[in-house]
């Protein structure tokens, strides 16, 4: 397990300098010119062509890709991300503040989701085609299908506007000092919408998955024993119902990273999914050349918990 | 069984929760189709300072204003609104929320680049002047500004006793300061050299080829001299009313090469405003104490928070008290809001920017050189469509490129919507039979990108076909230079644009290698080998270039009045560029926010700062 595991780690690093390549790559071939995108059009029609040319040099946009690649990966390995084309902190200061906030929002929302998505997946495949199964189902598409951004606003219009019960945006109270309470107040919303989605997914696929194991010969085995039944479930059946699980879990942390660009716009949630948002529309290839290498190391890290929970779900499972 | 049993359970649940959700909502209002046209008069409301703490307020009228509110075709929900009286003791106290929508991109003042950054730094930062409409300057941190006889040395006086933040005395070293760093070489992007090319020496300083401005020099603490390599009447308009100061004191020890990266700009910036900062957390809000040591009357409320937020979601903050001010605000939303009893609609027009088209002036469709062209197009849009839908009422239709503003021709021609007319123009000017006219607009502006669907319309009546392209920001140079969809035949791209804060801003689109040293210039930059302008070039008259060159160097705004009223009346029929409408400035406030001068806000220029938010208040009803 120890060589697999050290294994694992040195494959993932040409992979991970292989995502921030192809990546970077992606970035310099997109249509359009980014010093425009950068000063826009009105600046750049009062420069000469000298100050563009200049400009452009600042920004390094005047070398070949490579050249630049090479240039941020040197930085990059010494802990220098660059600056954003604007303010005061560094692209590492403004991850290093983002992260915290998106790590609080994915992990209450992946527990609601889990609280709430693999439960109804259980209930929908013990009671196939029951009325709980159908109004589950309902709900389940209901939570798929809605988009984030009308779920959202329409959450604020409600539970904001009309009740005030929760506040409209952002991760504390102006003005007033941190409280726990306070947080969780605001992360209520935010969170729901994430972990809605998710739950959604996640009960059909417990469903499909139980329903495969539940006609299995081992679990009629393990009833005929006499066992009782919630053994037979939880033990027998939904231990081997796991397997696909994990792998639709894992698949989604970092998609919860991309997922929460929205949601994180709509309640101005200080995190890595605004930040993104931002560095997009202003083409700042600094900072989303920053998140790229998060989000790269989030899905290798993701791959490697899955493959570790593979093994812990399912004995027959052998690393060496 | 089971199953039917199942569906039944479903179907009433959801018939449930709709039934649930229908008893929640507001009660169906009385609706009906109101169809009014109400002159919007602009109250301003004038104070008088009577005692230190006591203010007599009066409301005259000042200006009647040619915005017309019209709600034809719009269902208005008729809810009796009842806003009470407004205040008039001007109240101390309280906490202010004004709406920040896109975070602060920019925290160094010297090298804001976007709207947002100098609307967040605008309740502690100060300029020296407001540009008024009438190309005078209303005095700030400025004192006076005066032009010598030749027209070559400007001196400034600045406002005595004057106090940073931090207590020391605001000097005319300040001002320097801040120029020097708004120009420093070693920025990164560096600032371009828009206004103020003609001040000695400061090209040099730019280039990096001196240390220091020749032609800015401190007489005292608070007399600063400005000389001049040659007559600039811009000088007045749009130098001294966008400098800004910087505190030497507190500054001087960080390297110009590192003052825009500096923690110093949300840490503890010291300003002379009438607030100042206390913190600034990323995303979420940027935090002012009231400045007790303010030049001018006390500013009244104790705290300010800009907060930041998206605009759907800013709107429900300020249905629910949580936000004060907003600005800007999406127009489908007003009719809405205007029913609420705790929302303010302030209106002002706008008189410095508008919706026009720009040509493709390298087009080989000559066709628009003859200005009969471009006047068969102007008849044939219904502008005031545009104005009442897309602009939802709140907008002007314009008929030349002054229009509405002291420098408007006299005797302008309005081209009211007439097709035949137009047809009849594009039959006199053989427009031939297959033209295709292809119309850009670029993203970022919905009320930008709605025109096109509005131009294309009115190409179609005139029997022609249209082509319309919406290109993201970063792909226009790419299309105005011939390397878009339509190659070098596209016909117009939709422009927001204006007179602004100085009347020569569309020199450039007269002469694209003009001195101008402000406003648009047209793109490609592809001038002649003798340095003039392309043969290509779409658009000549003589007159016009002269007439700009005579502007450009008249320091007397009274006479500059007549020269630009001179241009307008060639414009108002040549058209180097056209425009369609201008959009009002609207804003939306609780109605406990007083003291906002909308109507002065907008027209200087400056509708995106705060103008003397000292001055407003907020009533505890």
């Amino acid at each position: 397990m120890t060589q697999y595991l050290i294994r694992r780690l040195l494959i993932s690093i040409p992979l991970f300098f292989g995502i921030t390549l192809i990546v970077y790559g992606i970035y310099a071939l997109a249509p359009g010119d980014p010093l425009t995108a950068i000063l826009g059009r009105d600046k750049m029609a009062l420069m000469s062509p000298a100050q563009i040319e200049k400009m452009r040099h600042d920004f390094g946009f005047d070398q070949p890709v490579i050249v630049r690649y090479a240039i941020w990966l040197g930085s990059a390995l010494h802990g220098d991300l660059g600056y954003p084309t604007t303010g005061s902190k560094s692209v590492l200061e403004n991850l290093q503040e983002r992260l915290g906030p998106t790590l609080l929002l994915m992990a209450v929302s992946l527990v609601l989701a889990l609280l709430f998505g693999i439960p109804m997946g259980i209930i929908m495949a013990l009671k196939q085609y029951s009325a709980i199964d159908y109004i589950l189902t309902v709900i389940a598409f209901a939570n798929l299908s809605i988009p984030s951004f009308f779920l959202g606003l329409g959450m604020i219009y409600i539970f904001s506007l009309k009740l005030n019960w929760l506040p409209t945006f952002g991760m504390s109270t102006v003005g007033d000092p941190f409280s726990w309470g306070d947080l969780a107040r605001h992360l209520v919303m935010p969170s729901m919408i994430l972990g809605i989605f998710n739950a959604g997914v996640w009960a059909r696929y417990t469903r499909s998955s139980m329903l495969e194991v539940m006609h299995a010969d081992y679990v009629t085995v393990a009833r005929a024993k006499g066992l009782q039944e919630r053994v037979v479930i939880f033990r027998h059946a939904f231990r081997n119902a796991l397997l696909p699980l994990i792998t639709i879990v894992s698949q989604s942390l970092p998609g919860l990273l991309g997922g929460a660009v929205i949601t994180e716009t709509i309640f101005q949630w200080p995190g890595m999914g605004m930040l993104s948002w931002r560095a997009t529309i202003n083409r700042d290839y600094a900072v989303l050349m920053g998140v790229t290498l998060i989000s790269a190391l989030m899905i290798l890290t993701s791959n490697l918990i899955a493959d570790l929970a593979y093994a812990w779900a399912d004995p027959r499972i052998k690393y060496d | 069984m089971r199953r039917s049993i199942g569906w039944i359970v479903l179907v009433s649940l959801i018939v449930g929760a709709v039934g649930l959700y229908g008893c929640g909502a507001t009660p169906t209002p009385e609706v009906k189709t109101v169809e009014k046209v109400v002159t919007q008069l602009v109250e301003k409301q004038v104070t008088t300072l009577v005692e230190k703490e006591k203010i007599v307020q009066q409301t005259v009228v000042v200006q009647q204003t040619t915005i017309v509110e019209k709600e034809k075709q719009v269902a208005v929900t008729v809810t009796p609104v009842v806003k009470g009286p407004t205040p008039t003791t001007r109240q101390a106290g309280g906490t202010l929320n004004v709406w920040q929508p896109n975070g602060w991109p920019e925290q160094a003042w010297h090298l804001l680049s976007n709207w947002e950054s100098g609307w967040a730094i605008s309740p502690m930062m100060e300029q020296l002047f407001f540009n008024k409409p009438d190309g005078t300057l209303e005095p700030m941190l400025g004192e006076s500004v005066t032009a010598s006889a030749d027209g070559l040395k400007w001196t400034l006086k600045l406002r005595k006793n004057v106090k940073w933040t931090d207590g020391q005395l605001f000097k005319a070293e300040d001002v320097i300061y801040g120029l020097m760093a708004r120009y420093s070489p070693d920025n990164k992007p560096q600032v371009e050299l828009r206004n103020g090319r003609l001040i000695q020496g400061l090209k040099d300083y730019v280039d990096g080829k001196a240390p220091d401005i020749a032609g800015i020099k401190a007489i005292d603490d608070n007399t600063i001299e400005f000389t001049l390599t040659g007559k600039d009447a811009t000088m007045y308009s749009l130098w001294f009313g966008s400098i800004i100061p910087l505190p030497k004191h507190a500054i001087s020890s960080i390297p110009f090469k590192d003052l825009g990266k500096d923690k110093y700009w949300i840490t503890n910036p010291v300003s002379t405003g009438p607030f100042k900062f206390v913190k600034y957390v990323t995303d979420q809000y940027i935090e002012y104490d009231r400045n007790p040591d303010y030049w001018d009357q006390k500013p009244r409320p104790d705290k300010l928070f800009m907060r930041i937020s998206n605009p759907q979601v800013a709107i429900i903050s300020l249905q629910k008290g949580d936000l004060d001010y907003m600005y800007p605000i999406d127009l489908t939303e007003i009719a809405r809001l205007k029913t609420d009893p705790k929302i303010d609609i302030l209106l002002a027009e706008n008189k410095g920017q508008w919706f026009g088209l720009e040509r493709n002036y390298y087009t080989k469709n000559g066709i628009w050189r003859n200005p009969k062209a471009i006047q068969g197009f102007l008849y044939g849009i219904d502008r005031q469509a545009y104005v009442d839908s897309i602009l939802q009422g709140y907008g002007t239709v314009r008929n030349s490129f002054y229009d509405g503003t002291p420098y408007a021709c006299p005797t302008l021609v309005k081209y009211n919507y007439d097709v035949e007319k137009a047809k009849a123009l594009w039959a006199e000017v053989a427009m031939p039979k297959d033209k295709v006219i292809s119309i850009m607009s670029w993203t970022g502006n919905k009320l930008r990108m709605d025109f096109l669907p509005i131009a294309q319309a009115a190409i179609q009546k005139l029997g022609y076909k249209s082509e319309a392209d919406i290109i993201d920001n970063s792909l226009i140079t790419d299309y105005v230079n011939g390397k878009g969809p339509r190659a070098k035949d596209w016909d117009f791209h939709v422009l927001l644009f204006g007179p602004g804060a100085d009347p020569g801003t569309p020199e450039s689109f007269v002469d694209p290698t003009s001195a101008a040293n402000m406003g648009y210039r047209s793109w490609p930059e592809e001038p002649a080998a003798n340095g003039k302008k392309s043969p290509g070039w779409v658009y000549d008259n003589p007159k016009m270039t002269d007439l700009f060159k005579q502007g450009r160097e008249e320091s007397d705004p009274k006479k500059r009045i007549a020269i630009y009223q001179q241009i307008d009346c060639i414009w108002n029929v040549e058209f180097p560029a056209y425009m369609f409408a201008s959009p009002g400035f609207v804003l939306a406030k609780s109605t406990r926010l007083q003291g906002v001068d909308w109507p002065t806000n907008a027209s200087i220029g400056q509708w995106t700062m705060m103008y003397r938010p000292g001055d407003w208040w907020l009533s505890s009803k």
